[in-house]
């Protein structure tokens, strides 16, 4: 019985369910005990129901948000990993424009939305390239220091070896360079899914940004709520493949820091 | 028995900036001869990975030649190399087996028959049943033993060891020193051979090249007349003292 109970409260995803329920009923009652308006703070209930009700409406705006992610999304990927690879392989360009692309991070990239606004229209283009923007930054960064760390004497063994340039880049340093680079893109995903609500705030006619700020303005509480609880499940969704793809590509990253805590765990 | 590598007249100087210069190797004359095995002990800092890091050809000396088989060494030599490190350097996204086989991969020899060879080669020192497993499952002197596999695996004359059991406690270090004898005895390769243990050095060599204090020199070469194969006996054969004394010595002298 003891162990029954041990196991159960062990499951991550038990305890997860549990402390959301707790929660979403502590917060019903309050709503219902201090007579709060809904356009104030709707109980979940009311959270729920909308969600059922503007089905459609809420799937349409999702859809277009998830794109303007994922296009901006991929692009960063291409982009940071082949730039990272160029300013880790040249002394010339790591100097140079890795210098240059770290002094313009001091620019908060909110900022100009705006101008993306007037220099590329109304469409998804600016939508786009917020995303691409700050998701860039932390893949590039990652994808350097990755390739920049490789183990010095698997470095010698490719060399021993008469390993040419692309052999001991594909056999070892990328492969090598990998798990740094999912860290970089786990970083990214989250922030693409804030890039993609701040520039639908400024300036969009559709997506979950744009519905966040119409239903907030008209006070239309449930709607306002059941657009965050999206926008949360679409960030842990994306969070969650990108992990997955993690674990897919490169298992033995993880296994390293599981092993690692084991390893401790027994020395302690 | 004939000439296989000889350094003549090597000098390593570094500049690790612009007002400073170390010289890590002094003036290094030394001639090995086909099939031997040498080992090449001395002070920390001497140079002695320096030796090894310019017979693969990742260093050039500044001074002095390097002569295979009385050709200057050049990049083709690397097909004659093989190198076995301190770590065992292997990597993790690869199973035991592939891991073994990446000369061959880098190299584009026949995969079919590297194969066959790498199973030989793993049941050699004993991980037959380990072919498939992830390097990380595996202890560090069983990894090291796989690294010994893929350094022997494109059949080099010369094989390169800096420092290979240097992490190992005494009782695996001495298995795979045997291990490493045994499989010598067979494939027959010229192993240059880098330590800081004296008892090793004597064990494992032919001759054993006994080096000074920065900038390194060869202080003496001292021949070990024990025969072979050799066995924990030699261990406590009054020649294995006394060889060991006098490098000891050697070594005590230079460090004054």
């Amino acid at each position: 019985m003891n162990s029954y109970w041990k196991k159960f409260y062990n499951n991550e995803f038990v305890t997860m369910v549990l402390s959301f329920s707790v929660a979403a009923i502590a917060w019903e009652m309050a709503v219902g005990l201090f007579s709060i308006p809904q356009w104030l703070l709707p109980p979940p209930t009311a959270i729920v129901t909308e969600i059922y009700q503007s089905a459609g409406y809420l799937w349409q705006n999702t859809l277009v948000t998830i794109e303007e992610i994922l296009l901006g999304f991929v692009l960063a990927c291409v982009a940071g990993t082949l730039l990272g690879i160029v300013i880790a392989y040249s002394p010339v360009m790591g100097k140079t424009l890795y210098k240059f692309l770290v002094a313009t991070q001091s620019v908060p990239k909110v900022a100009i939305t705006p101008l993306l606004v007037v220099w590329l229209g109304l469409g998804m283009a600016p939508k786009i390239i917020m995303v691409f923007l700050l998701c860039f930054f932390p893949i590039m960064v990652n994808m350097v220091s990755g390739l920049q760390s490789v183990n010095r004497e698997l470095l010698d063994l490719a060399e021993v070896m008469g390993a040419d340039w692309l052999q001991s880049f594909l056999k070892i340093r990328f492969p090598a360079a990998l798990p740094h680079l999912f860290n970089g893109l786990r970083v990214s995903i989250s922030l693409a899914v804030i890039g993609a609500i701040i520039s639908e705030f400024v300036c969009a006619d559709q997506g979950l940004g744009y519905s966040l700020l119409v239903s907030s303005s008209q006070l239309k509480g449930p709607l306002t709520f059941s657009v965050v609880t999206i926008l949360a499940f679409v960030g842990i969704a994306l969070f969650s493949i990108v992990a997955w793809m993690e674990k897919l590509i490169c298992p033995w990253a993880k296994t390293t820091a599981a092993e690692d805590r084991n390893n401790s765990e027994k020395n302690s | 028995m004939t000439t296989l590598l000889s350094l003549e007249g090597i000098k390593k100087t570094y500049w690790p900036a612009s007002n400073q210069t170390i010289t890590a190797l002094g003036k290094i004359d030394l001639e090995v001869q086909d099939r031997e095995f040498i080992t090449i002990v001395g002070p920390s800092g001497c140079g002695k990975t320096t030796i090894l890091k310019l017979i693969s050809g990742v260093l050039k000396p500044t001074k002095g030649r390097i002569l295979v088989e009385g050709i200057p060494l050049q990049n083709s030599h690397r097909q004659l190399l093989g190198m076995v490190f301190q770590q065992p350097a292997l990597l993790p996204w690869r199973t035991v087996l592939d891991n073994v086989l990446l000369p061959c991969e880098v190299k584009g020899q026949d995969m079919h028959k590297a194969r066959a060879l790498a199973e030989e080669l793993l049941g050699l020192v004993g991980l037959n049943n380990f072919i498939n497993r992830n390097p990380r499952e595996l202890s560090y002197g069983m990894q090291q033993r796989v690294s010994i596999c893929r350094a022997l695996i494109s059949d080099p004359r010369i094989l390169l060891m800096d420092e290979p059991f240097a992490a190992l406690d005494a009782i695996t270090r001495f298995e795979i020193s045997r291990l490493l004898l045994e499989i010598w005895s067979v494939k027959k390769n010229t192993v240059l051979f880098v330590t800081h243990n004296i008892q090793e050095a004597v064990f494992l060599a032919d001759r054993v090249v006994v080096m000074t204090p920065r900038p390194g020199r060869i202080a003496s070469i001292v021949d070990v007349p024990l025969p072979r194969p050799r066995t924990e006996k030699h261990l406590y054969d009054p020649s294995f003292s006394s060889c060991a004394e006098t490098i000891h010595q050697l070594l005590g002298l230079n460090a004054l």
